[in-house]
């Protein structure tokens, strides 16, 4: 559909629905601005002393930089584990599949709280000390459904019939998977990591069981400074989350050449 | 130059004061080196203190490691509950609330105070049945926007004229249960403490407040920051500890005292039964205790000590009630924990039946 098709109501529409998405995170933007030392709105004053806290202090950059490593560490194992499964799910009947699919998909059902304090009752009963282990186990568990569920869409849409007239032709079973099958489920992968990564990135309820002082991911930080913080600090540091996320969906769009409407659907 | 603010001046005076002593601490501490414990501890600007100063200054002076993880009260116990076939901590911060719980299913250990010194000064109504210690005691009550007049009783609240003015504690909150016992007593005629044992007949009163409830609040200091900023007139109730961090850079906001008392918030510390090198847990609770730790732990976070003996400046004092004397003469009273925590859930449901939408 072309500009020119979409009539001038709707596109009112839209962009009052952009506006009230956006609004909300325009307020903790404002307010890190404020040159009071506690947080106000409309802001008062303008300064960027909240900024220069949050980049410069030590426990942030701490937590930032760790909660990139989980991120990063839970993305690739649910990785790991997701694309073979959702490969094996879509192309393999056996008995259990459904079962399977089931117990995958269910930490998307239960309560995160439920699940992190499950898996805190169960690391301690294996007697298993290493948090950042036990962390990314946690949200691995947790990232596995984003994983599975985009995957698995993009190995129902593989075009069969392409990999045999490879074959045929005597393409060896490396040459389909990277020549035929990797194009096609490629999108689906990345979907899947991006939403992985994200859902780890903003994780709090299975952190908050699992987490330690040494390990500390950012939205426990978060959660801590709201605690005890009552000037624009917490503003800020959100600010700067939130440009982080627009910052990777343009890395995605420029990067990798696949826009976030694709991504979605 | 740059002024030292009273938070500097307080890591400062810790910090020398252990330099100046660390050989000879070394020597006697050589048992201690290379343990490790893990401590549960709140968030907030008290776990910011513990973390940033006190920990580091027990693991030089010990040569050991601590490992702390943040929490809250409800939190902490249960992560006790689901380690306890293999217990990872080995003191836990609590409130005093769910000291008795983890008592009565076998999650603590009784302290061995006579291992502990600096209990000596420990107020006689700060030593949980021996289970636990207090570490800081805030006061809870009213809190309001400076540019309003706040009530000389809790039952003014109830008045028209605070309708949808007020923000009233979420049930999930300890000090909801100060609020009920508020409600109790304004309806029975009775002080707190018999007014706690009534509380199941008073939600009535409690009903009745609900057209001044602007809305219910969880996060104490969010709420105090709405009140600054004049979201609401008044929050009813939260602790001091909360409150006067605002109040004290100048925010318009600060509490207010009504006639009929006002309660104590009792933050505690616990030792984990069968946790890890339980001989350095009860070291660093003892820690915890000593009067320098204390006297910049209460500074820092506005609460008062829980032991005897500190004096503290006329601007820190300003914001808390101490010596034990005070806590009397204000009124400040502790509730029967037992009986509440017997009656809490049948209570939150009546509150959540009351003020859900």
């Amino acid at each position: 559909m072309t500009d020119s098709v979409i009539s001038l109501p709707i596109r009112i529409l839209v962009l009052l629905l952009l506006l009230v998405i956006v609004a909300p995170l325009a307020v903790p933007m404002l307010m890190a601005f404020s040159d009071t030392p506690f947080l106000t709105f409309p802001p008062q004053g303008f300064t960027l002393r909240w900024f220069e806290r949050v980049l410069f202090g030590p426990e942030a950059q701490t937590s930032f930089l760790f909660s990139l490593q989980l991120a990063f560490l839970a993305t690739i194992t649910a990785l790991l584990l997701g694309v073979p499964a959702a490969a094996a799910l879509v192309r393999y009947e056996f008995r259990g599949r459904s079962a399977i699919i089931g117990l995958m998909l269910s930490p998307v059902i239960v309560p995160l709280i439920v699940t992190g304090v499950a898996l805190l009752q169960m690391f301690s009963s294996l007697g298993w000390g290493d948090t950042l282990t036990q962390l990314v186990i946690g949200h691995a568990v947790v990232c596995l459904p984003y994983v599975v569920r985009s995957v698995t869409a993009s190995f129902v849409l593989v075009n069969r019939d392409l990999e045999d007239a490879a074959a045929v032709m005597g393409a060896p079973p490396h040459k389909v998977l990277t020549k035929i099958v990797w194009p096609q489920v490629r999108p689906g992968i990345l979907a899947g990591a991006v939403f992985s990564f994200v859902v780890s990135f903003d994780d709090y309820p299975i952190s908050m069981w699992l987490a330690d002082g040494r390990h500390f991911p950012i939205p426990l930080y978060l959660h801590g400074l709201l605690e005890r913080s009552i000037d624009p600090s917490i503003a800020a540091i959100s600010t700067l989350v939130i440009l982080f996320a627009l910052l990777l969906v343009v890395v995605i769009e420029k990067v990798f050449g696949i826009s976030i409407a694709r991504l979605a659907t | 130059m740059t002024s030292m603010n009273r938070r500097t001046f307080g890591k400062l005076a810790l910090g020398t004061a252990s330099l100046l002593a660390a050989p000879t601490i070394l020597t006697r501490n050589a048992w201690a080196q290379g343990k490790e414990i893990q401590v549960g501890i709140w968030g907030g600007a008290q776990g910011e203190y513990v973390r940033s100063s006190i920990v580091p200054q027990f693991e030089a002076d010990f040569g050991c490691t601590v490992i702390t993880e943040e929490g809250f009260t409800l939190a902490n116990v249960e992560k006790m509950r689901a380690t306890r076939s293999n217990p990872q901590f080995s003191v836990m911060f609590i409130d005093d609330v769910a000291i008795p719980i983890a008592r009565d299913e076998g999650l603590i250990a009784e302290l061995p105070l006579d291992q502990m010194p600096a209990s000596e000064m420990l107020f006689d109504r700060f030593n949980f049945g021996g289970y636990g210690t207090g570490l800081a005691i805030s006061v809870a009550s009213l809190f309001h926007n400076t540019s309003v007049t706040p009530p000389d009783s809790y039952g003014d609240l109830w008045d028209p004229k605070w309708a949808g003015k007020i923000k009233l504690v979420s049930p999930k909150n300890t000090p909801s249960v100060f609020f009920l016992i508020v409600a109790a007593a304004l309806k029975t005629g009775k002080p707190f403490s018999e007014a706690q044992y009534e509380i199941g007949n008073a939600f009535d009163k409690v009903a009745e407040l609900k057209p001044n409830v602007l809305n219910i609040f969880d996060n104490g200091p969010v709420a105090v920051g709405e009140v600054a900023q004049g979201q609401a007139d008044i929050g009813f109730l939260e602790l001091s500890k909360y409150v006067y961090p605002y109040t004290a850079q100048g925010a318009p906001v600060t509490m207010s005292f009504p006639k009929e008392g006002s309660f104590a918030g009792n933050n505690s510390q616990v030792l984990v039964k069968d946790g890890p090198n339980q001989d350095l847990a009860v070291a660093f609770m003892n820690r915890m205790l000593e009067s320098d730790v204390q006297k910049a732990f209460s500074e820092f976070a506005l609460t008062a000590p829980p032991v005897a003996g500190i004096e503290f400046s006329e601007e820190a004092s300003k914001y808390m009630v101490y010596p034990d004397t005070a806590m009397d003469s204000a009124g400040l009273f502790t509730p029967d924990w037992e009986f509440v925590n017997a009656n809490r859930a049948a209570w939150t449901e009546e509150l959540n039946g009351i003020f859900s939408v």
